[in-house]
């Protein structure tokens, strides 16, 4: 039986596409979530109408960006095999049942054409309690912060190893030394910027373009 | 002519933006590093026809470096005072990076009283400056005394109140008895001496309709003040906060996330520190007609499950006071 990624594994997705490989591995992770069992049992029209059918992955791809938009938990789907259609409960998505391997690429499509709508502030009632809704079974937080680029950001070196950054706002980070090679060049003291990705809590999660500020 | 008027929730920290009836928009405070601000700015390019800083601490003006790198030729105009010494490292690497940016054609101006940072053909809309003065701003014994204030007037009378960090006599001094439709903090909820009865006494002078609380859930200064809060909600002001603090749910507080998705709803990118309550709040300004966003209904229906929030606790005072 597949297993499909946890709550846990699926924060673990790539947050940076920048960093070499990380794409990889992320379209490794996708392509289990699509050829496992769960999606072509029912291509094949192996549920029944009683048994309660899950799409098989808590991930859903968002197209050309290299990232992945995660579930809160895996969705509910409503076979019917009279008419031959697929439908995803709460997110109002319905497709041909032989056609169901394509399910999360077309909710990551309906997320982003909600998305774009609460963007340009277009969103209807209707949309908006729909989008409301999706919202609840995604994990938009980590999205968000996916999405965003680095920001620009100075510093100064309090000490090198470990390596501990001091920041613009006097906020004082030990930074993993995983990050020190960018650092190379700078002594203790000396004042730097940097564009920095910022996850949760302001979490450095990488850096580059780090340059010395005279 | 409509102004679209966004109180964006960057943790503790204030930042708001103007959408002026051009299409520019108009910056109040950019909040600290890591402001969602920024990777809106970033995904869409608008056209900002200045951005203001009421003062120089890092939870008002900390994403104005990363702001001015984005988009430098997009910026027109820069407003920010000197609130400490000029060797302070908080004002030098400000005023270094804007200098930079001026030889490269940004206008850099002084934050002063008599200031229209934005005014209408007409002249019966406009951005001005109340506060500080160029002698209030020299002598001003702390940052904070000398936090700029900023009011969006229409038809004649203030709208919108940016009180940065000042204290309510002060906003009281420099608006009138003003009225505001919306008032932003003072000071994150917590305004200096908030329960001295000069205080109050401006307070109900100044009589604010809505009071938006740009505050912070991991704040360390115990913002709101609960007194604050219960003064404006008795006197019939709704209050709304950015973020939930641990005075209303501790645990719900230290869970992280949103009460409700007020962000995404509103086509915001979320912040990257605490729990959101209200989150960001839309109104958009047409004439002499305010519209709040649709979001506040189902903010209720959140904060009531929440079972303590500070803002109903006390509303519920002031109904059965009218009862």
């Amino acid at each position: 039986m597949f297993i499909s990624p946890t709550s846990d594994q699926a924060r673990e997705q790539p947050s940076y596409s920048d960093v070499p490989g990380i794409e990889a591995v992320a379209i490794q992770r996708m392509e289990q979530s699509f050829t496992n069992e769960g999606i072509h049992n029912l291509a094949n029209g192996a549920g029944s109408i009683e048994e309660i059918n899950y799409l098989d992955t808590t991930n859903l791809p968002m197209d050309g960006s290299g990232l992945v938009l995660a579930l809160k938990h895996k969705l509910e789907l409503d076979i019917n095999f009279i008419s031959g259609n697929t439908t995803v409960k709460r997110w109002n998505v319905t497709t041909r049942t032989i056609d169901a391997w394509d399910l999360p690429r077309l909710l990551a499509r309906k997320f982003l054409q909600l998305q774009s709508k609460a963007a340009n502030s277009s969103l209807s009632a209707e949309e908006m309690s729909q989008y409301n809704t999706i919202l609840e079974e995604v994990d938009w937080n980590q999205y968000a912060i996916d999405c965003a680029r680095p920001h620009y950001v100075e510093g100064t070196v309090v000490q090198k190893s470990p390596l501990r950054i001091r920041w613009a706002d006097d906020t004082s980070q030990d930074l993993p030394w995983t990050m020190a090679k960018e650092f190379f060049l700078l002594e203790s003291g000396d004042k730097f910027s940097a564009h920095v990705k910022l996850g949760r809590d302001n979490t450095v999660l990488a850096v580059r373009h780090v340059n010395l500020i005279a | 002519m409509s102004f679209e008027i966004t109180l964006w929730d960057v943790g503790q920290g204030d930042c708001s933006t103007i959408r002026l009836p051009n299409g520019e928009y108009v910056i109040i405070d950019t909040g600290a590093i890591g402001s969602p601000v920024v990777d809106w700015i970033d995904r869409f390019r608008p056209m900002i026809h200045a951005i203001v800083l009421t003062h120089n601490d890092s939870d008002h003006a900390g994403s104005l470096a990363s702001i001015l790198d984005l988009c430098p030729e997009r910026i027109r105009t820069v407003y920010m005072l000197r609130d400490r010494d000029s060797n302070d490292p908080k004002f030098a690497n400000l005023f270094r990076l804007a200098c930079e940016r001026e030889k490269k054609g940004l206008r850099l101006l002084r934050l002063e009283v008599g200031a229209y940072i934005w005014r209408s053909g007409t002249g019966d809309t406009e951005l001005y400056v109340r506060h500080p003065s160029m002698s209030g701003n020299e002598n001003a014994s702390t940052p904070n005394n000398t936090s700029g204030i900023i009011t969006l007037s229409a038809g004649g009378r203030i709208r919108f109140i940016w009180a940065g960090d000042c204290s309510v006599p002060r906003v009281r001094r420099c608006c009138g008895a003003a009225q505001p439709d919306v008032l932003i903090g003072p000071h994150h909820g917590g305004p200096r001496r908030a329960q001295d009865l000069s205080s109050i006494r401006a307070l109900q002078e100044l009589s604010p309709k809505n009071v938006y609380i740009s505050v912070g859930t991991g704040n360390g200064h115990g913002h709101p003040y609960p007194a604050y809060i219960k003064q404006l909600e008795i006197s019939g002001c709704d209050v709304r906060c950015s973020q939930l603090t641990p005075q209303c749910c501790e645990k719900r507080s230290a869970a992280g996330g949103a009460i409700f998705p007020s962000h995404m709803l509103l086509g915001l990118p979320p912040p990257r520190r605490g729990t959101s309550c209200r989150g960001p709040t839309r109104y958009v300004l047409d004439g002499d007609a305010l519209a709040t966003d649709q979001l506040d209904s189902l903010h209720q229906e959140k904060i009531t499950q929440l079972g303590n929030a500070m803002c109903l606790n006390f509303r519920r005072l002031r109904t059965d006071k009218s009862a």
